[in-house]
């Protein structure tokens, strides 16, 4: 009864303790009073605290407890007064079971004492941090001077604002991304549906052959050279079309490939982009799935067509806007009101009832295809397909003023000013002048330096005491 | 199965060609206990397959430019190289050759299951993995989940497979079945090790990237419950002396739980906005 007594009393001290110490409630009178608890738990609980099933079965709780929170969308019970007293009591049990044994020079206990001690300097530092470290996003607009900022508690950002002791400017920013190579997909037939089996990135020169699976072992693609995107200049294709009524407002995109000893030219066409005809113009609205993943159909596309007024300048939602009709309704219209638009052929069934088609324009005379609607190589049970890789981010670049110092901000690079570390958080897609930026003044920060280092160093310590044991 | 014959053939001889390897190497193994007739063919398998998918992995990376441990496949894949390494140098600093079937075995079964996930399109490291510590971080992980496989393994084969009866007092290896346990206990002190350097790199690099040494992440979380359950194994080991049965299924238990760290959290409900989740 005695022993069951003062767990329970242990675990109400610990929570009392815990709370106001890890929810930073820093008052002097809460301060004494949690000293006062300190020496009352120890005195009281060291006993229990320091066996070993005790701290065997606060870790196997206290790893109930994590595992337990992984499985909730939530974070707040990290910062519960529950979550943070099991803590406190697992680091309390750990540090009495270690105040047991006793010190000697040996290199056994030197590897002890770097590898246990290490995590006591972690607390050390997690228990200042609670106390002193400021955290806070400041939202930088270009040009705009900013010196408050919003206070982040528990790895949330807070609507409420608070002075900054200096003021930031953002001077510049913005996102590198990978270059987008064009790609060619390898499909495999199962039923009524193609999966992807792999993808190639097609490069300048390089032959790429069917894999010599059945049925595909004549197929055979080499590029000849890319069109557009540095490759061979920023060529609009309208400009120097023979016949004028194929046109894009937009670089060429495509490539020149020799499919199976046949010249053939290719062009890829991005999402948004316009192809200006002389009686309407088709408006790329989106891909069906742009990106291809797992057990994905042969993407196809949803253009939309607007009837063009004063020479192709003005385009008015009118004529056949069948966007969501289906390829085959669409391209049956326009084959019909724009002669340019030659035949359409069917090349290939999907599940239900839509159909691919294919659209042919015209390049100095030269049919030019365009990728998503090429010919797919069906042989057998395969096929390619060619395609532009998808947009990947690579680097977020902030440029800010700080009071005698322009300081560059990328993931990974932080910089330090004036007691503050500053990351670059975050930024908005839809507004290339905004730039979310992190401060993190972290007193506590050199003791989990310190920490984890001797942890390191402590968990090699053991490696080499064992070693020699064992030899 | 089509879909993942044509995707192991896609990927190029190479990773075929040691999955065919491992697989050949696993019936040697297998075929050897108890006679040392395959044991020479068996080695050379191994080694055969190992070489391969060091050359694999060598031109992933030259390839692509960057450290091919960022996808599911690529980090399965390394995976594998790291338990044939550490089992090869385990085979033979501590005469382990009878773990040699039930490696290779895994090490095939695994590149096969590893297509499943085949990197359809180049995937380029986000800027948060564009960091110096990520390949240490990764290294240090994998090593040590490889010990805690070769852990696991032997604690398997201690609890399921009474060895006695593959391995008998006069058996050529000159191993006992009690050396189960001890070796098991090595690979997980070994393993453990490893995670700690691995937990620390990532602390420190987990600072630089999002100004947190621990955000609570799914990942951060089950990688700590990984290790206090190693922690806890180490030190009933050395305080209550725990071995054999007790033992072995901690290790066992120890071992599931570094599954769930390794893909089991990328299916979680909170794993959609873990940081941890890049893929």
């Amino acid at each position: 009864m005695g022993k069951r007594l003062s767990y329970v009393i242990i675990f109400l001290l610990s929570d009392f303790l815990l709370d106001f110490v890890l929810r930073g409630q820093t008052s002097f009178l809460k301060f004494a009073a949690g000293a006062v608890f300190l020496l009352v738990f120890f005195f009281m609980g060291r006993q229990i605290l320091s066996q070993y099933q005790t701290a065997s079965i606060l870790f196997g709780i206290f790893s109930l407890a994590v595992a337990y929170s992984t499985f909730l969308s939530t974070t707040s019970i990290y910062y519960s007064f529950w979550f943070n007293s099991l803590l406190g009591l697992l680091l309390a049990s750990v540090l009495s079971c270690i105040l047991t044994l006793k010190p000697a020079l040996s290199l056994r206990y030197l590897a002890f004492l770097t590898l246990h001690g290490s995590i006591f300097i972690v607390a050390a530092g997690l228990l200042i941090n609670s106390f002193w470290a400021r955290r806070c996003y400041l939202p930088l607009h270009r040009g705009i001077e900013v010196n408050y900022c919003h206070p982040i508690e528990h790895n949330r950002v807070l609507e409420a604002k608070e002075k900054f002791p200096f003021p930031l400017k953002l001077l510049d920013f913005r996102v590198d991304y990978y270059s987008r190579p064009l790609v060619l997909g390898v499909f495999l037939r199962q039923g009524d549906k193609f999966k992807i089996i792999r993808t190639f990135e097609l490069k300048k020169g390089r032959e790429y052959f069917g894999l010599k699976f059945q049925g595909f072992e004549e197929s055979e693609i080499r590029v000849k050279e890319f069109w557009g995107e540095g490759e061979k200049g920023r060529a609009p294709l309208g400009r120097i079309s023979p016949r004028g009524w194929v046109y894009s407002r937009q670089a060429f995109p495509g490539m020149i490939a020799i499919v199976d000893g046949k010249e053939r030219r290719f062009y890829l066409p991005e999402k948004g982009q316009a192809i200006v005809l002389p009686d309407a113009v088709v408006i790329i609205e989106d891909f069906y799935r742009e990106i291809p993943g797992h057990n994905m159909e042969l993407p196809t596309l949803a253009l939309r067509v607007y009837s063009a007024s004063g020479q192709g300048r003005a385009f008015l939602p009118e004529g056949p806007k069948g966007i969501s009709l289906g390829s085959a309704h669409l391209f049956y219209s326009l084959s019909q009101e724009m002669p340019q638009i030659l035949s359409p052929a069917e090349v290939f069934v999907q599940e239900k009832t839509v159909k691919f088609y294919r659209a042919e324009f015209l390049y100095q005379g030269e049919p030019v295809e365009l990728l998503p609607f090429e010919e797919p190589y069906v042989a057998g049970k395969f096929a390619f397909r060619l395609f532009r890789a998808p947009s990947q981010e690579r680097e977020y670049i902030s440029i800010v003023q700080v009071p005698g110092r322009k300081m560059k901000l990328r993931v990974n690079h932080p910089e330090n000013y004036r007691g503050f570390l500053f990351y670059q958080s975050d930024y908005n897609p839809s507004d290339p002048d905004f730039s979310g930026i992190m401060a993190v003044g972290e007193p506590g920060s050199p003791f989990l330096y310190l920490g984890f280092i001797l942890m390191a160093l402590g968990a090699i310590l053991t490696l080499v005491y064992r070693r020699k044991q064992w030899s | 199965m089509e879909l993942i014959y044509y995707r192991i053939i896609s990927e190029g001889p190479l990773f075929w060609g040691s999955i065919i390897s491992f697989l050949a190497s696993a019936v040697f193994y297998l075929s050897s206990v108890g006679r040392r007739k395959y044991k020479a063919l068996a080695n050379v398998t191994f080694l055969l397959g190992f070489l391969l998918l060091t050359l694999y992995i060598i031109l992933a990376w030259v390839g692509s430019g960057q450290p091919p441990f960022k996808t599911m496949f690529q980090s399965l894949v390394f995976l594998i190289w790291n338990v044939t390494l550490i089992y090869f140098v385990l085979e033979k600093s501590e005469n382990l050759y009878f773990l040699g079937g039930p490696t290779s075995l895994f090490n095939s079964l695994v590149l096969v299951f590893s297509v499943i996930f085949a990197d359809l399109i180049k995937v380029n490291l986000p800027p948060a993995l564009r960091s110096a510590w990520f390949v240490p971080h990764v290294v240090l992980y994998f090593v040590g989940y490889s010990f805690l496989f070769i852990g696991f393994l032997m604690s398997v084969l201690f609890l399921f497979f009474p060895s006695r009866k593959y391995l008998g007092e006069k058996h050529w290896s000159g191993q006992r079945w009690k050396d189960y346990d001890l070796f098991s206990y090595k690979a997980i002190l070994y393993g453990f090790v490893f995670l700690t350097l691995g937990l620390s790199v990532g602390a420190i690099w987990a600072k630089g990237a999002w100004g947190a040494f621990w955000s609570w992440d799914p990942k951060e979380n089950w990688a700590l419950i990984t290790w206090m359950v190693y922690l806890v194994y180490l030190h009933m080991r050395y305080v209550k002396g725990w071995k054999g049965k007790r033992a072995a299924w901690l290790a066992i238990l120890g071992f599931l739980v570094v599954a769930m760290t390794y893909m089991g959290v990328n299916y979680l409900p909170s794993a959609a906005s873990a940081l941890h989740a890049y893929q």
